[in-house]
């Protein structure tokens, strides 16, 4: 079976080349068979490599120790589940995961487009296959997963070894949010090669119209939705799991993850200013191309170790491949837009500064603010070590000052943007818009104080938040108003066919309240308590206004892990709460100890508490506990934000022409049409 | 007319006192918390340095070893902290207790370097980022105001044109 893997991989890589080879011809030559040919090399990629994902899972569920890649991650008592999850547990497997998710995005843009844009197409299929060979050749020829293990015998050939058992998988990842996260990140970051070739693409063939780009936001969009998940999944992991009471440390490899995130944004943003008014296009497709940059970056800082990170167990030296690639794709960016810069001229005109398009051109400055300062924090110790010798540490301390106050910007940006119209927007436009909103936050802002709030940045995050939520609220209002008055249904329903006929204005009111809803969760986190202390059996802690009882201590054992585990009652007031199982895993193949903490949680508050072992100096189990106010609203925001996305990707309804039945009675003799009669645009 | 005046005005007090229950109800969760913040200098000063394990890269009050042969607290950062409570024992300020640590384990054991020389630039750059960055964009702004000013002439007022084309074309 390895074999049949090998062998597939190799033709993946014969078909990438066939694939660019062919599509240069076709584009050349625009002969049709040439170009359908080639597009079925870039399916047939897709078949192959997932011939050789198959073959890797068939050798882990077969318990084939002879393999290094199985023997390294896998064990005999390692549960099913988790030997799916193990393909992207080491680094051969993961860029076989990253390939395979590749060749299925390349899959359904070539299959999809297979009969629509004939000029365009052969361009995505050759941009695509491109990056397909990049990573099909780290899969051939420097980290293939399908190596045996073995030693060199009589006359240098070689004696397959196998091992009884395997070392296991690491006890981080086995935790079932794990077997998602992963593919979500990955999903993200693959996703954005698809957008790179439509932008690419047209470019290079100065491919007329608008329509690359409306094709681009789309798949733009798909990708934004998968690195969401995934870096909200990550975050909900590094919480449940590690133990430390936080979801986000800005570690190098979160952020690694976030650039690319906060550069789509910015681009699905500002490419509505190309779609309405054709500005920006020069801006717009060097979004498209960054983003596509930071996902190679971000994969070489997580590959290359040139950056201390947790993420510890997919180090090599692979990283250079990397660089040289990241520095290939700036260099054939760079190229392309030199050579067809005319083909991106617009005339961006301007009629007033207080305007939509104002407000996203300063949106697009504090998403990139907020990029550049993860990104300078992270390479930080690398550029000191260049020029000082000496190696530093750049901590949370740095990121939280720094993004703080760019985030809490953002936000206020998210209420204002959509309150103000294209072009120009009068100043009684403002009054109206803003009055309400703005009320409502500053009261919101009072009662915070009166009740004892005191912290800045949490109390401007709550004024904020309560603001943009009106300002969405009211939104949705005003047009549900209308639908409601013309067509007589209530104002919910109208709420709802408000939104289907425009799905992607308001899908992206949706995705900006699950915004506000993880910005209340993040100020939570400054009012955290946290306590640490012995705790045998019978002993209290006092933890804000709960007692927590130590209650017992007992040992578990199955084939895969030994537990020990604490048993603690929550009470409050006197009365019995909760009782929470916090344990600590001993794992028996891979000898690592991992954490398991108990978590009650409601809207408003979590218990989080971690049994940190036996105290060496007292020989007692030691308990650290944490009270941790709002952290579902950043889980609950998360969804918010996916589920607007969806609504977003959805095709608006067709316009309808919305006749009361008032009017209708009017017009039973034939006359002008009324003023109550409207059209209401459902536009995508 | 009236009518729809009516239910708006009914609406928007509503969408209101829903805004002013939530915030009430948040600033009730969040502020005993406010009073009650238990975290001993300690472990805030422990959030300052790194643990030296050459490993976790987490803060010596944070460290949980994710991946190593321990999980939790390990025996470097609990002898950090440890040292740490002992120098707070003996009255030793905040930045003297910092300072010892650099002497012992160099400038790495600090969690963000202190803005001197070279590591100064790591403050600056995101600050000159958006000064230079707010000052393309007014740039660019007010470029394109010029052009729109020019490619219209007198006669047609900004207003007029924006009414006209809002009432053209349909607003995202």
């Amino acid at each position: 079976m390895d074999i049949f893997g090998s062998f597939s991989l190799l033709l993946a890589l014969i078909a990438a080349v066939y694939a660019i080879v062919a599509g240069i011809i076709a584009i050349r030559t625009r002969n049709p068979l040439l170009t359908k040919s080639a597009r079925h090399a870039g399916i047939a990629i897709f078949l192959l490599v997932t011939l050789a994902v198959a073959c890797v899972e068939y050798l882990f569920f077969t318990n084939n120790f002879s393999m290094a890649y199985v023997a390294e991650h896998s064990n005999r008592d390692l549960p099913a589940f988790y030997k799916f999850a193990a393909l992207w547990a080491g680094q051969e497997g993961s860029l076989l995961f990253w390939s395979w998710l590749l060749s299925i995005y390349a899959f359904f843009a070539l299959f999809l487009n297979r009969h629509k844009h004939p000029e365009l197409m052969p361009y995505v299929g050759v941009v695509l296959a491109c990056i397909q060979l990049f990573f099909l050749t780290l899969n051939n020829f420097v980290a293939n997963p399908f190596q045996v293990l073995g030693h060199a015998g009589a006359g240098g050939a070689l004696t397959v070894v196998s091992q009884a058992d395997g070392h296991g998988l690491t006890p981080l990842l086995q935790y079932s949010e794990m077997v998602i996260h992963p593919p979500m990140l990955y999903l993200g970051y693959t996703g954005f090669s698809v957008p790179f070739a439509f932008a690419m693409a047209a470019l290079l063939g100065r491919y007329p119209g608008e329509k690359w780009i409306h094709i681009t936001r789309r798949w733009t969009m798909v990708a934004w939705g998968f690195q969401t998940i995934g870096v909200l999944l990550g975050a909900h992991w590094a919480y449940a799991v590690l133990g430390w009471g936080g979801y986000w440390a800005w570690d190098p490899v979160e952020n690694a993850s976030l650039l690319p995130w906060i550069t789509a944004t910015a681009f699905l943003h500002s490419v509505m200013m190309q779609e309405k008014r054709g500005m920006m296009k020069v801006w717009n497709i060097w979004l498209v191309f960054i983003t596509f940059m930071l996902c190679i970056l971000g994969t070489t800082l997580t590959r290359s170790g040139a950056v201390s990170s947790i993420h510890a167990f997919a180090q090599s030296s692979i990283g250079t491949w990397f660089v040289s690639f990241l520095a290939l794709i700036f260099v054939v960016c760079a190229l392309a837009y030199w050579k067809n810069k005319d083909y991106l001229r617009s005339d961006n005109q301007l009629d007033s500064l207080v305007s939509r398009e104002s407000s996203f051109l300063f949106n697009n400055l504090v998403l990139l603010a907020a990029c550049f300062a993860v990104l300078w924090g992270t390479l930080f110790p690398v550029f000191s070590e260049w020029v000082q010798g000496t190696k530093i540490s750049v901590g949370p301390p740095f990121f939280n000052r720094v993004n703080v106050p760019i985030a809490l910007f953002l936000l206020f940006l998210t209420g204002v943007g959509p309150l103000l119209a294209w072009r120009k927007t009068s100043l009684d436009g403002l009054k109206r818009n803003f009055a309400w909103p703005l009320a409502g936050g500053i009261l919101a802002g009072v009662i915070a104080v009166v009740f004892g709030m005191r912290q800045i940045y949490p109390l401007i995050c709550l004024i904020l938040s309560v603001f943009v939520t009106l300002t969405i609220a009211a939104e949705f209002w005003r047009g549900a108003r209308v639908i409601s008055a013309r067509s007589n249904v209530n104002v919910i329903s109208a709420m709802g066919q408000l939104t289907m006929r425009n799905t992607r204005r308001y899908g992206g009111y949706v995705v900006h309240f699950g915004m506000v809803l993880i910005f209340i969760g993040i100020a939570g986190s400054a009012f955290k308590l946290d306590v640490q202390q012995d705790m045998p059996p019978g002993a209290h802690m006092k933890l804000g206004a709960y007692d927590i009882v130590s209650q017992n201590f007992d040992q578990v054992q199955t084939p895969n892990y030994q537990s020990e585990r604490a048993t603690l009652e929550v009470f409050r007031n006197g009365k019995s709460q909760m009782i929470l199982y916090p344990e600590r895993r001993f794992f028996l193949a891979s000898q690592i100890t991992q954490t398991l903490v108990g978590i009650q949680s409601t809207p408003l508050r979590d218990i989080y508490v971690v049994y940190d072992g036996r105290n060496p100096e007292t020989n007692r189990p030691e308990v650290h506990a944490y009270l941790n106010p709002l952290v579902k609203c950043i889980w609950f925001g998360g969804l918010v934000v996916v589920l607007g996305t969806i609504l977003a990707l959805l095709p608006s309804r067709q316009p309808v022409l919305v006749i009361s039945q008032a009017t209708e009675r009017a017009l039973a003799p034939a006359g002008p049409l009324p003023q109550s009669i409207g059209v209401v645009h459902g536009q995508d | 007319m009236a009518r729809i005046d009516a239910i708006k005005r009914g609406l928007m007090r509503r969408i209101l006192l829903t805004a002013l229950t939530l915030a009430y109800a948040l600033a009730y969760s969040l502020a005993p918390a406010a009073f009650a913040q238990q975290s001993t200098r300690v472990t805030e000063i422990g959030k300052r340095v790194n643990c030296m394990c050459a490993g976790c890269g987490d803060s010596a009050a944070l460290c949980n070893h994710p991946g190593a042969s321990f999980s939790g607290p390990c025996d470097v950062a609990k002898s950090e902290l440890k040292k740490i409570s002992e120098r707070v024992a003996r009255g030793d300020s905040d930045d003297l207790i910092i300072q010892s640590f650099i002497q012992e384990y160099g400038t790495e054991v600090v969690i963000v370097p202190e803005a001197k020389g070279f590591n100064r630039w790591i403050w600056l750059m995101p600050i000159v980022f958006v000064i230079v960055g707010f000052f393309i964009v007014r740039a660019v702004l007010q470029s394109w105001r010029r052009r729109a000013v020019l490619a219209h002439p007198a006669g047609v007022s900004a207003d007029l044109l924006a009414r006209a084309r809002h009432e053209i074309g349909p607003d995202e």
